[in-house]
């Protein structure tokens, strides 16, 4: 099994992309192998703090959605993590304690989330706010927009608290990897790209 | 984590409440929230590139 915590910007943009009528952008992907339950053949749990999702409730507000349909996809989104494989309870997380070493303090709960809730693979579009010190990172694909603006990729290694490590991937490379069957290990990320060094 | 045991999603628990978080987003789609464009945007880009395995 594995444990995957969704970066905030993945479930906004999913939504974003729902309300476009569109059916196959890279967080409409992520999210649908997410609520599938397993990936690649390998259960899989989503693990999200209340912090993360009162975060998510406030950027669609803002973005003037109705709440009581706000409240009723959190509800189900916080029913998925308790009844997926691991039983994953957002109660237990209670938003972790931001990271200082990060540059934005709801990423650094983000990632205290990520660790206390013993994740494999945190996905998001805000890579730069998790690498940094104490971070390996590794060069992995160039991607081009709509528009025709390219952009490096890379992902980021991190050792957890618990002596494990937690791989932080861009959504477009998860999708990518899945797609070609890649193994998203620490060991297989090591193996295949090459480390980015530190400034 | 609340539960080391791993266990099946197959249960009917999860396949509700995955339901219910489908039917929520469709509503939502269908709602009068606004559109980051740019998000949108970002969120078409495809991978032009790969740098490890099986490069294009």
């Amino acid at each position: 099994m594995i444990v995957v915590v969704p970066d905030i910007n993945v479930l906004v943009s999913k939504l974003y992309a729902d309300k476009a009528a569109k059916s196959s952008t890279i967080s409409q992907k992520v999210v649908l192998h997410l609520v599938s339950g397993s990936i690649n053949g390998e259960p899989v749990q989503i693990a999200m703090s209340f912090k993360m999702l009162d975060t998510y409730r406030e950027v669609l507000l803002r973005k003037e959605y109705p709440e009581a349909l706000v409240e009723e996809e959190i509800s189900a989104l916080v029913d998925m993590m308790k009844f997926g494989p691991a039983g994953f309870d957002p109660h237990i997380v209670l938003g972790g304690s931001p990271d200082p070493a990060l540059k934005d303090l709801e990423d650094g709960g983000v990632l205290a989330t990520a660790y206390a809730a013993h994740a494999g693979i945190l996905i998001t579009d805000n890579l730069k706010d998790f690498a940094g010190q104490d971070a390996e990172t590794y060069r992995t694909s160039r991607v081009q927009a709509p528009d025709g603006k390219t952009r490096e990729l890379y992902c980021v290694i991190r050792a957890r608290p618990d002596g494990r490590e937690l791989v932080i991937v861009h959504p477009a490379d998860f999708i990518s990897w899945i797609d070609r069957k890649f193994k998203i290990s620490p060991e297989a990320i090591r193996q295949a790209f090459a480390v980015i060094p530190q400034p | 984590m609340a539960k080391a045991k791993s266990r099946s999603t197959s249960l009917p628990m999860f396949s509700l409440a995955r339901e219910r978080f489908e039917q929520a987003a469709a509503k939502l789609a269908a709602s009068d929230g606004k559109i980051d464009h740019d998000m949108l945007n970002a969120d078409e880009m495809v991978v032009v590139e790969t740098y490890g395995p099986a490069a294009t």
